[in-house]
């Protein structure tokens, strides 16, 4: 984890640390969420899965020691310095920003990028008569995934021709320097980079290096389910209802629904026979991620009194959605 | 020897005729007999299991000490055009591990840790499918009178028991008589074992040590060898650092396809590496010890120390990669006088001291999983039953035992004799060949140009073909999926 990689989350107001942490694993909880909604990084949920916990802080102490971030008030809470927004500005053409991406929507997309990789290899040493190759993974599912694969499409009429058919596709609808990069790390007949040669030529950091194909994978999932007939190899491979889910639960979703159609919170975890605890959860999951949530509805027939944890909760979600802002 | 084996030898491993010793090896597994097989490395030690197995089906079970020598089992399958082979191990989920034991009986070769392979479902599985081959690996780190032994090797005889395999085959580069015999007793095969050993010896590769003063005068050493040495090879370094930074200069100063390699790689990384070094497409690998140990590369030509390990095991394993092929091939060491210094320390590390096994015995849970080498081997011991004071006792006399292979080691370092006898005398084998031009410099080599030329290895100028194909792969997306696809 480079310096900049944990700048980026960071801004001139206090925030709790390990929320970014659990955040960029992926620790789909109310505060998480909250906290990752309230400093603009939602769309990060799930993008660093393997990131550890000691690796982080130890990040963390390195942005303390240069004087980048200072602690805030509240107990491990931090903030940009002067400095450290100098050197965020400096770092500037190390960040790279998603246009597609939505980890909460994604959170295998790794293992989704891994399963498109190895299928290119696979198609492009079968292309080149080659048997004699190490597989790009050593993911045994992901192996089998693809082999399974192979064996549907294999006959297909001029194999490889119909791939780069696909991949055209999909990479030409993303910025050239996008798309070149992430066609750098396919793998394949007489093909390859190192991980050191790629960052030798990109001043993108580890971790940009890592959201830009995210972003791409989100791109091609969106074309897979949109416009199926265009990909029929890549949709086999990447079966878009496996890879991408709905932002809400389902459970919160069921609760969303019976909300709209107008029925109370005591109401509905009646009826779902669920704890009034478990629906305010669902509600607070719900205020949070979608857009169009009509907070006056909830007033209008909640009876809890203004001072209570998810009447708090509630207000501080209304007056961030009041003024959203781009990251 | 009958002719289906020499078909297989020839189909599958593009070899006209065995290695000294491979052919008894596989009779006898053949025969359904236990062997002990005792081969240096570079003798083809993989083909002695390898080859039975293609021939009588069945599911043949590895066991290895290191998930990097199963990656390199695997990888090293894999380039053959192997693909019924799978490494259990812990860097998988437990998802993955059911899947892969549900889908067992399609594959051929099963690596596997003896930890893993202890585990109640692993045994059940395997019992289920049954056991054709069972090899033991670098099977002298069963025994606790060896510098290498894990205790986890322990519980093999049990397991051994349990699997009831149609015949097991030890494998081991290095093992005195005591370490034979400890082999055979702890595995509870006593009995009916075929030994078979062979001479350490590898007659092509000359054994060349140079003296060099300091740091500075190797790096300008081997800017004065490298463009005149046969290529490819290797050169060993003793920092992940140094490799990194002498595989820069030699690429960029002389020209030369190079790589470093080192254990933090990314596992991408490793196999590209290693793809290349396979289609000529690299022609120098720095490394750190962490490579090559599965590596089959047949024609390397030479093995040079810019640091040279700390005992004749190491050595003798490394100098093994070059001249696999039988050619004429060269070991060259690097000696400086800083260097006793860097060996010592290295001696120590990752062996836990008096203090951290005195905490470790305190509360042994804590330190479970730590990833910390040191702490991890006092896990191993508590959990095979060993108290305080016997692992105290043990790690001291391995550290003597380290401390006596680095002396003896340095003697054959500072040699002003035959160096090969020195060698061979230290794995109890004699030389066949009285000292010759061909053998070894007796001494520090004054001019290492001129025993080039003496043993054929010296070249006027590297050529250049192949060196640009990798500074030409294509970096833009249209021409990527050109040269992959079409
Ligand atoms: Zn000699």
């Amino acid at each position: 984890m480079e310096a900049i990689d944990l700048i980026r989350f960071f801004s001139d107001q206090p925030q709790r640390y390990k929320a970014i942490y659990y955040g960029l694993v992926g620790k789909k909880t109310i505060s998480n969420l909250l906290a990752a909604k309230k400093n603009n990084y939602l769309v990060y949920f799930h993008s660093w899965p393997r990131l550890s916990l000691t690796t982080f802080q130890k990040c963390l102490q390195g942005l303390l020691r240069a004087d980048f971030v200072a602690a805030g008030e509240v107990a491990d809470s931090f903030y940009l310095t002067a400095a450290g927004q100098h050197y965020r500005q400096a770092q500037q053409p190390a960040i790279f920003i998603p246009s597609y991406y939505q980890g909460l929507c994604i959170p295998q997309g790794q293992q989704g990028i891994e399963l498109l990789y190895l299928a290119i290899q696979v198609i492009s040493e079968y292309h080149h008569g080659q048997k004699h190759y190490i597989p790009g993974t050593t993911n045994y599912l992901l192996q089998q995934r693809v082999r399974q694969w192979f064996q549907q499409v294999k006959h297909y009429p001029q194999l490889s021709q119909q791939l780069v058919q696909e991949l055209t596709r999909w990479l030409t609808a993303l910025p050239a320097d996008q798309a070149d990069f992430v066609a750098q790390n396919f793998q394949g007949y007489q093909f390859g980079f190192q991980q050191s040669e790629l960052a030798d030529k990109t001043p993108l950091s580890g971790y940009s290096q890592q959201l830009v194909q995210l972003d791409a994978l989100a791109l091609l999932l969106q074309y897979l389910a949109q416009q199926p007939q265009a990909f029929p190899l890549l949709g086999q491979l990447l079966i878009p209802d496996q890879w991408v889910q709905p932002i809400l639960s389902y459970s919160a979703n069921l609760t969303y629904q019976a909300f709209m159609a107008g029925q109370s919170l005591k109401q509905i975890g009646y009826k779902r026979r669920l704890k009034d605890s478990t629906i305010r959860e669902h509600i607070l999951e719900v205020a949070l991620l979608m857009p169009g949530f009509d907070f006056e509805q909830l007033k209008q027939q909640d009876d809890l009194p203004p001072t209570d944890y998810f009447n708090i909760r509630v207000a501080e979600i209304q007056e961030m959605s009041g003024h959203e802002r781009p990251n | 020897m009958n002719a289906q084996i020499e078909t297989v030898l020839k189909s599958k491993f593009g070899y006209d005729h065995f290695r000294p010793g491979q052919a008894q090896i596989i009779q006898g597994v053949l025969d359904q007999q236990n062997v002990l097989g005792i081969l240096p490395t570079g003798s083809g030690k993989s083909l002695c299991y390898q080859l039975p197995t293609y021939i009588q089906g069945g599911l043949t079970v590895v066991v290895s000490p290191l998930i990097s020598l199963m990656q390199d089992q695997v990888i090293q399958l894999n380039l053959q055009g192997e693909k019924r082979v799978i490494s259990l191990n812990s860097t998988l989920n437990m998802v993955e591990q059911q899947a892969i034991l549900s889908n067992l009986s399609h594959y051929l070769f099963l690596l596997i840790a003896p930890e893993t392979l202890g585990r109640r479902d692993v045994l059940t599985r395997l019992q289920q499918i049954g056991v054709q081959l069972l090899v033991i690996d670098e099977a002298h780190c069963i025994s606790q009178w060896g510098v290498d032994f894990r205790p986890s090797y322990l519980q093999l005889g049990t397991i051994r028991a349990k699997l009831r395999p149609k015949s097991t085959l030890m494998l081991t580069a290095t093992a005195t008589q005591r370490v034979q015999q400890d082999i055979l007793e702890k595995l509870g095969v006593s009995a009916t074992t075929q030994k078979v050993t062979f001479s350490v010896d590898r007659p092509n590769i000359f054994l060349d040590v140079l003296q060099c003063p300091d740091d500075q005068a190797k790096v300008a050493q081997l800017k004065e060898l490298l463009p005149h040495l046969a290529l490819p090879g290797i050169i060993y370094f003793g920092s992940r650092k140094k490799a990194q930074a002498m595989a820069q200069i030699i690429q960029q100063d002389l020209g030369i396809s190079a790589a470093y390699y080192h254990g933090a790689l990314a596992t991408k990384d490793r196999y590209l590496i290693q793809q290349r070094f396979m289609a000529h497409q690299l022609q120098v690998i720095c490394a750190t010890n962490a490579f090559g140990m599965g590596i089959n590369k047949k024609d390397i030509r030479f093995v040079i120390h810019y640091h040279l390990p700390t005992n004749f095991e190491s050595y003798l394993q490394e100098i093994g990669r070059a001249g696999r092929d039988g050619q004429q091939s060269i070991a060259i060491g690097f000696n400086s006088p800083d260097d006793y210094q860097r060996q010592l320390a290295l001696l120590h590390m990752g062996l836990p001291d008096d203090t951290m096994i005195k905490l470790f015995y305190q509360q042994p849970k804590k330190f479970a999983n730590t990833g910390d080498t040191a702490f991890d081997l006092l896990w191993a011991y508590q959990q095979n039953g060993f108290d305080q004071q016997q692992v105290q006792k043990l790690l001291q006399h391995k550290l003597i035992e380290k401390q006596q292979e680095l002396t003896a080691f340095n003697q054959f370092i500072q040699s002003q004799g035959c160096r090969r006898q020195l060698l061979l005398a230290h794995f109890g084998n004699e030389l066949t060949h009285p000292h010759d031009e061909q053998c070894c410099y007796r001494g520090f080599d004054p001019k290492p140009l001129v025993r080039l030329k003496q043993i054929g290895l010296y070249v006027n100028q590297q050529p250049i073909a192949d060196q640009q194909v990798l500074a030409t792969q294509p970096r833009k997306w249209q021409q990527i999926l050109r040269h992959i696809l079409e």
